[in-house]
């Protein structure tokens, strides 16, 4: 895996990732990403959508403009069957990579 | 009151360049990003201009964002890599597809690249067709290339091709260790088949028995012959027919074998029918159309038991699998020296050799075949040089599409793969058109090309000349496709997208270098085809030594019962006397062998008062009656013809002028007296005058001494009838045969021919050669011709700007005309130099295939090198005119 790939998949892992439990819209995930990796990492605009299109057109997210009661009009992401499916799939190769790095660095990535 | 945020990004974003309804839902997506943040910051109570420049901030570099954007949108290339494991196939499939798309939007590119190269492969795979049947493939038969010729040579007269007598044949069966079987072949013999409702004359070889076996042929139906029926010294009547006779004269009935016929008056018992494919190639056929009916046993013919002098065979051999061609024609010379000197009398001067049977087939045509082969890979060379042209023109049309697909993560090798592909799809396609003209092609050669060469083989397309082809088409795709690939893919890279539209000087460079090269292919072929005609001319100007036009041969042969000379004096003037009662006919006169046939039958002289014994005088002889000089138009130089009175009891000779200047040097030979070596008690003969030379041997060959007797002294079996009309031949050839046939009760006529269409018979392999090659050739000036205009064109159209700064500082049109043209003529002089000199040496090479011409003649160099400047001119004419109406106003503009 070349570095860009790696971090490219992984940014898309974590998107993935927190569109599992519900729908969300773009500026709800790059706020989600910042408070939740403490600002270790951070999603500029420039990245987040650019990202979402592409989960999109590989149809591992599903965008729809949602209008909520009291709310502007806004464009809401999901999983689609075949996301979850992704997601899985990179959930295992992750920890089987951990698991890998862990066993040969001695390093306990789990908290 | 939030600022407009759509309209923000709007003004920010640069066009994505993508579907209008799907970019304005990405701008409102990111506006309303931009109102999140904001309101975020003004609802926790920041300055309303704080909370602006918060929200602004959200995208700092927006020509990245939109590139990345951009990305998201298109469907990015498959990386490499992914097709690399297993997806192959399908991207080679996607491939071929986007090339039969991209050929179908240009259909007068693809139309002119596919016909080119159909050109050039269907040329190619006819010519090798027939090639592979003559001269590659060996011969028809299991085993083929353990046969051997045994050779007789006269080491100090090379141009005669002597035979072998049935002694020597047997001692060299009996002697010969490193040969399985010999088997002796006689000449063409004429027998006459009177059983049965006509009467005809057929061509019948004598063999030994051992020769079916040996070829490895199985009868059709019956049996060959037995080593019994070979027996000469207990003749059998039996015979084997051929297919296509059995075929004609008996319907093809299985009842055949067993029955009896009439073949020169002896009961003839039919044994078997040779198979249908059957032809014996070797001598004394080879190079010949004879097509054999009859084949007898050896042991039956009339001369089996003649003494050793009489020479009349032909030999081959089968040497054994565990000897070696070498070690085989080393016993072959080992014998014949001793049976030289166990027999000096009936071998005097001979020398015997072993040569591989396939080597003496087809050796005489090799020089034409490899010509030929040349001359077709030439045009295969061009055509590929002219569709690199095309596809380097495509290329430069392309580079941004090529340039913009590396942007975006094509790798090199997959794009040369995807130009390539293109490449082969127009090859292919090329060798499919190319099967087509192929077929059609080889219609016209086997119809129009030398029955000899063409006609005795069963020359078709077939798998080894579809893997030509196929070999062909692989090889067209990479010469074609390799340089334009790599100049499409290596050129551009980076600086493409840009340039507006720059200059690819190296495409320029090689596709002068390409025109230059299609030049010289030209130059070569043009002066090959100059040669072989002027060659040709030479040929044509030659005298055959006597006239024939409006004259006919007819052979015939005088009836058996027809048994005293007198008898057959009397048949040959009854035939006379009602040919001359025939309107039309102007002068009938009998000979024993036709000229141009190239049918040999020497003697050696003893002429009075010469030492004959070192190098006798070797002599053709012919029997001739009065009229026949007369008729045929041969020249008297000296002394008389015969007349009516010489008889029997006065022995006449002439002789023709070349016996007279080679054999009696500084004397008047009228008045000496000859005789023939073979008969030593023999009587003398009185030379009473010379008559001009003529040619038997066709009109190349040069001409051999020959004497002539009067035809009254014995009167011929088989008399040849030349018949002189008063106007053209041709149409009066049946009335004079039925004459012939009816004239004495019921007799074969044969060999009936014009005697021009048998002059022109003789120059038929040349004329078809020269035919052929010159066809060639002109494909060539052609392609050629394309290839400097391609070259020219697209320079003209990347010089545009150069030539309308020209223009605007005072050039000329005429100026601009020789700027343009000289650089044509650049590429015609260096094309033209190098095919001089690739043509000289080739014309070296190849010298043995011209007449009367040398390699290095003058004229027809100038006359190639002035028609390839003068269509390199042609070619550069539209080219140049474009280029003198550029518009220097418009040029500059667009600078």
């Amino acid at each position: 895996m070349d570095p860009k790939n790696f971090q490219r998949t992984s940014a898309e892992t974590v998107i993935l990732a927190l569109l599992e439990a519900r729908s969300r819209h773009g500026y709800e995930l790059a706020k989600l990403v910042e408070s939740k990796s403490d600002s270790i990492l951070q999603f500029q605009v420039a990245s987040i959508y650019p990202m979402l299109y592409r989960l999109e057109r590989k149809q591992l997210v599903e965008g729809k403009w949602v209008e909520k009661a009291g709310e502007r009009r806004r464009r809401y992401y999901s999983l689609t069957p075949a996301g979850r499916k992704a997601l899985t799939a990179q959930r295992k190769i992750w920890r089987e990579f951990f698991g890998a790095l862990s066993r040969l660095t001695g390093f306990d990535h789990v908290s | 009151m939030s600022p407009n945020w759509n309209e923000f990004v709007r003004r920010r974003l640069p066009a994505l360049g993508i579907h209008a309804e799907r970019e304005s839902e990405i701008v409102a997506e990111l506006a309303e990003q931009m109102r999140t943040a904001y309101q975020e910051w003004i609802d926790a109570g920041h300055a309303e201009p704080d909370a602006r420049r918060h929200a602004e901030s959200q995208v700092k570099d927006w020509a990245g964002l939109a590139s990345e954007l951009r990305r998201a949108e298109t469907p990015a290339p498959k990386p490499i890599e992914q097709e690399a494991r297993g997806a192959w196939l399908t991207g080679l499939w996607h491939d071929i597809r986007y090339s039969f798309r991209w050929l179908a939007g240009n259909p007068i590119f693809a139309g002119v690249a596919i016909l080119t190269l159909a050109f050039a492969i269907g040329g190619n795979t006819a010519i090798f067709t027939v090639v592979d049947h003559i001269a590659l493939r060996g011969l028809p038969y299991p085993g083929s290339e353990r046969l051997v010729s045994i050779e007789h040579t006269k080491p100090d007269q090379p141009e005669i091709d002597p035979w072998c007598s049935i002694d020597n044949m047997l001692e060299f069966r009996r002697r010969l260790q490193s040969l399985d079987a010999i088997a002796a072949i006689s000449p063409v013999w004429n027998l006459v088949l009177t059983s049965g409702p006509e009467t005809e004359r057929l061509e019948t070889l004598f063999v030994s028995e051992s020769l079916f076996p040996m070829l490895g042929v199985k009868p059709h139906i019956g049996r060959f012959f037995t080593p019994e029926e070979d027996d000469r010294t207990r003749p059998s009547q039996v015979a084997i027919l051929s297919f296509a006779f059995w075929k004609r004269r008996f319907g093809g009935s299985p009842e055949i074998v067993g029955r009896t016929i009439t073949l020169d008056g002896n009961a003839v018992s039919v044994v078997g029918v040779l198979p249908e494919d059957f032809r014996w190639l070797g001598e004394p056929l080879a190079g010949s159309a004879t097509n054999i009916e009859i084949w007898a046993p050896l042991g039956s013919n009339p001369l089996a038991r003649s003494p050793r002098q009489v020479r009349f065979l032909k030999v081959i051999g089968q040497r054994k699998e565990s000897v070696s061609m070498d070690q085989a024609t080393e016993e072959v010379r080992r014998v014949g020296a001793a049976l030289t000197t166990e027999f000096p009398e009936a071998n005097k001067n001979l020398a015997f050799s072993g040569v591989p049977l396939e080597r003496k087939v087809t050796g005489r045509l090799l020089p034409a075949v490899f010509l030929l082969l040349a001359t077709v890979g030439f045009v295969l060379l061009m055509a590929s040089a002219n569709v690199a042209n095309l596809l380097l023109a495509r290329a430069a049309g392309r580079r941004r599409e090529i340039a913009v697909r590396i942007a975006l993560g094509a790798s090199a090798g997959r794009l040369m793969r995807q130009l390539l592909t293109e490449s082969f799809v127009l090859a292919i396609l090329g060798g499919v058109a190319g099967v087509g003209l192929a077929y059609g092609f080889l219609r016209l050669i086997i119809v129009n090309g030398p029955p000899a060469i063409v006609q005795t083989r069963n020359i078709s397309l077939d798998l080894r000349a579809l893997l030509f082809t196929s070999a062909i088409v692989l090889l067209t795709a990479i010469l074609a496709g390799v340089v334009p690939a790599w100049r499409a893919v290596v050129a551009p890279r980076g600086s493409t997208l840009r340039e507006g539209r720059g200059t690819t000087h190296g495409n320029r460079r090689i596709r002068s270098a390409l025109a230059v090269a299609q030049v010289m292919l030209a130059v070569v072929l043009l002066s090959g085809s100059g040669l072989l005609i002027r060659s040709f001319m030479h040929v044509l100007e030659i005298d055959p030594g006597f006239d024939p036009h409006n004259l006919v041969s007819i052979a015939t042969q005088v009836p058996m019962n027809a048994n005293s000379p007198q008898q057959r004096t009397n048949v040959y003037n009854r035939i006379r006397e009602q040919l001359l009662a025939t309107p039309g006919v102007q002068a009938v006169g009998e000979v024993s062998r036709l000229p141009m046939l190239g049918q040999n039958l020497t003697s050696l002289l003893e002429i009075e008062g010469h030492d004959s014994t070192v190098h006798p005088p070797e002599v053709e002889f012919r029997a001739a009656s009065p009229s026949y000089f007369p008729t045929a138009g041969i020249p008297l130089v000296s002394g008389r013809l015969f007349d009516d009175r010489d008889s029997t009891q006065q022995l006449v000779l002439l002789i023709d002028d070349l016996t007279a200047r080679r054999h009696f040097p500084g004397e008047n030979p009228v008045g000496k007296r000859v005789r023939f070596l073979a008969d030593k008690n023999g009587p003398w003969f009185e030379v009473v005058g010379v008559v001009g030379t003529i040619r038997h041997f066709g009109l190349e060959a040069e001409p051999r001494p020959t004497i002539y007797r009067p035809a009254a002294i014995n009167p011929l079996n088989s008399p040849i009838l030349l018949i002189r009309t008063t106007g053209d031949a041709a149409p009066m050839m049946q009335t004079l045969t039925k004459v012939v046939r009816t004239a004495y009760g019921s007799m074969p006529a044969y060999n009936v021919f014009s005697m021009e269409a048998l002059v022109d018979r003789s120059t038929l392999e040349r004329r078809f050669l020269m035919w052929l090659l010159s066809s060639f050739a002109l494909a060539a000036l052609f392609l050629s011709a394309i290839g400097v205009y391609g070259a020219i064109a697209q320079s003209v159209a990347q010089r545009t700007q150069e030539i309308g700064v020209r223009i605007a500082l005072g050039a000329s049109p005429r100026d601009t005309m020789r700027l343009v043209l000289g650089e044509g003529l650049w590429i015609a002089g260096a094309g033209v130099a190098a095919g001089i000199v690739l043509g000289l040496v080739l014309a070296k090479l190849g010298e043995g295939l011209l007449y009367g011409v040398q390699p290095y003649d003058v004229t027809v160099y100038t006359g190639s090198a002035l028609t390839l400047f003068a269509a390199a001119l042609l070619a550069c004419y539209v080219p140049a005119r474009r280029a003198t109406r550029v518009d220097p106003l418009v040029t500059l503009r667009d600078v």
